[in-house]
């Protein structure tokens, strides 16, 4: 039955069929499971702004549905020749210069579920609406924007391959309007003749786990619960901001509580822990501010912000594309 | 090139400082023999672990050391008359130093808290643990590079 769905689309593909555009979020819900059932070859360009620098990531990629997937970046330089390969939920980092593979666990079932839950969180904060049909690469292309119900803002566009739904660019938007994020496909190619040789991960060269992560759950109140200390939460969010996640995890064996929220396209990480380690910002330009009087220092990657202050030995870093003013604001809420 | 490349001209080729035709004749060379590239490849991981040596050293003053230095400077030159002998010790000449080694002194100091022993999470992990999470909202970036690609600390914090 499944080969004759493939069959069908490539069918379609082949008499250059565009069916007419469904429902905005049926064409958004749609997108996001297209990987699941199509493979394709391209380029990706990833642009991402900042208010101090930008920074540009170019990757070559091979994606054969349901869940193989082969990244191999061409740009920036230190990481030309590197590659990711996903095989599911495993993810393998392949660092050619140092000859060792990074070995990453994912949750992909998990993830599925909470993807459900989150984008009924981004129908609940924005509204979909399309502008007219565009062309990309040769192909046509639908095009959604996403604005913002409590602001009316456009937050993010995105440009859908009208035959395979496939998601082939997105634009993201800051409050000001300014743009501070794109990634664009290019070179599209649709094919079902990927070779499964080429997700190999290559022999001769040194495994080494990635960093540990913590069992990821969606009830954020049992997270909170199981942290171990007296974890403190906003009483402050944007319009629309909501707990999607978190998870517990002992990085240097300390204890640290990551609660993730989010409108269902922005967010904000929250980590914090009660063993006075303080975050070390030694390998970025960090700037100091305050956090409602307690001093504080920021970093910028692209349009992530990093705010971390501490409250005695309780040490925070709030992580998010939000504006500086609006981490500081919420972190001002964090304190008792 | 018919001759095996020099080990000067092959840390040259690494650089990208040798001219087009030379630059052209290492590459056709290595594309053929075995020895060679082998040697290149040794060349080029040594290279690399001195070039991640030496981000991994790489430091900045804190924020706030410049201005400092600029207040010393602009206090020094605005000192009102009735110090007397006082200004003589702050006159730019002697002030500069004077704050220039109490600016490297509380720097030292604070470089020196950072790596007292007393734990510190680096903020990549903080970064790269945001974009991690974040992948499972709709239509996220994700995570475009992970950590692991750029840093020399391992999973376990050790470099």
């Amino acid at each position: 039955m499944a080969r004759n769905n493939g069959l069908l689309f490539f069918a379609a593909l082949a008499l250059g069929v565009t069916p007419s555009p469904p429902p905005p979020a049926d064409l958004l819900r749609d997108a996001m499971t297209a990987p699941q059932r199509i493979s394709y070859v391209g380029e990706v360009q990833v642009l991402r702004i900042g208010a101090q620098h930008s920074d540009a990531t170019i990757y070559r990629i091979e994606h054969r549905a349901p869940d193989l997937t082969r990244r191999w970046y061409l740009a920036p330089q230190d990481l030309y020749g590197d590659s990711i390969v996903s095989r599911g939920s495993t993810t393998y980092s392949i660092d050619v210069k140092r000859q060792h593979v990074v070995v990453s666990q994912g949750e992909d079932a998990d993830q599925q579920i909470a993807e459900r839950g989150n984008f009924d969180i981004l129908m609940a904060n924005y509204h979909a609406v399309y502008a007219p049909d565009e062309n990309l690469s040769g192909r046509t292309v639908h095009v959604v924007l996403l604005n913002n119900k409590y602001t009316g803002q456009t937050t993010m566009r995105v440009q859908i391959d009208a035959q395979t739904h496939l998601l082939l660019e997105r634009q993201q938007y800051a409050t000001n309007g300014s743009l501070i994020a794109q990634t664009r496909m290019e070179q599209i190619r649709y094919t079902n003749a990927i070779p499964a040789a080429l997700f190999q991960i290559p022999s001769g060269m040194a495994r080494v786990n990635g960093a540990a992560r913590g069992q990821e759950s969606t009830d954020v109140a049992q997270v909170i619960s199981s942290a171990g200390f007296a974890a403190r939460v906003p009483k402050y969010l944007p319009e629309g901001f909501s707990p999607i996640a978190g998870d517990v995890v002992s990085i240097k064996n300390v204890p640290t509580l990551h609660l993730i929220y989010s409108d269902g396209i922005r967010t904000v990480s929250l980590f914090q822990n009660e063993k006075d380690a303080a975050v070390d910002l030694s390998h970025y330009r960090a700037i100091a501010t305050t956090v409602a009087d307690h001093p504080a220092h920021y970093v910028e990657e692209g349009p992530t912000v990093l705010l971390a202050w501490a409250d005695g030995n309780h040490h925070f870093a709030l992580v998010g594309e939000l504006s500086l003013e609006e981490l500081e604001k919420i972190g001002a809420s964090v304190l008792p | 090139m018919k001759s095996h490349p020099s080990q000067e001209q092959l840390i040259d080729y690494l650089h990208g400082e040798l001219a087009p035709g030379e630059d052209a004749g290492v590459l056709l060379h290595l594309e053929g023999c075995d020895p060679c590239r082998t040697r290149y490849e040794d060349e080029a991981r040594l290279s690399e672990s001195l070039r991640s040596f030496a981000r991994a050293s790489e430091r900045e003053f804190p924020p706030g050391v410049r201005a400092s230095i600029l207040s010393a400077i602009e206090t020094s030159q605005s000192q009102p008359g009735w110090t007397g002998r006082l200004a003589g010790w702050l006159r730019p000449v002697v002030a500069i130093p004077v704050a220039a080694a109490v600016v490297i002194a509380a720097f030292a100091g604070y470089d020196s808290a950072l790596h007292s022993g007393r734990t510190t999470i680096d903020a990549a992990y903080y970064l790269d643990d945001h974009a991690a999470l974040t992948s499972a909202v709709p239509f996220s970036e994700g995570n475009i590079v992970p950590t692991a690609l750029f840093t020399t600390e391992n999973a376990d914090g050790t470099q």
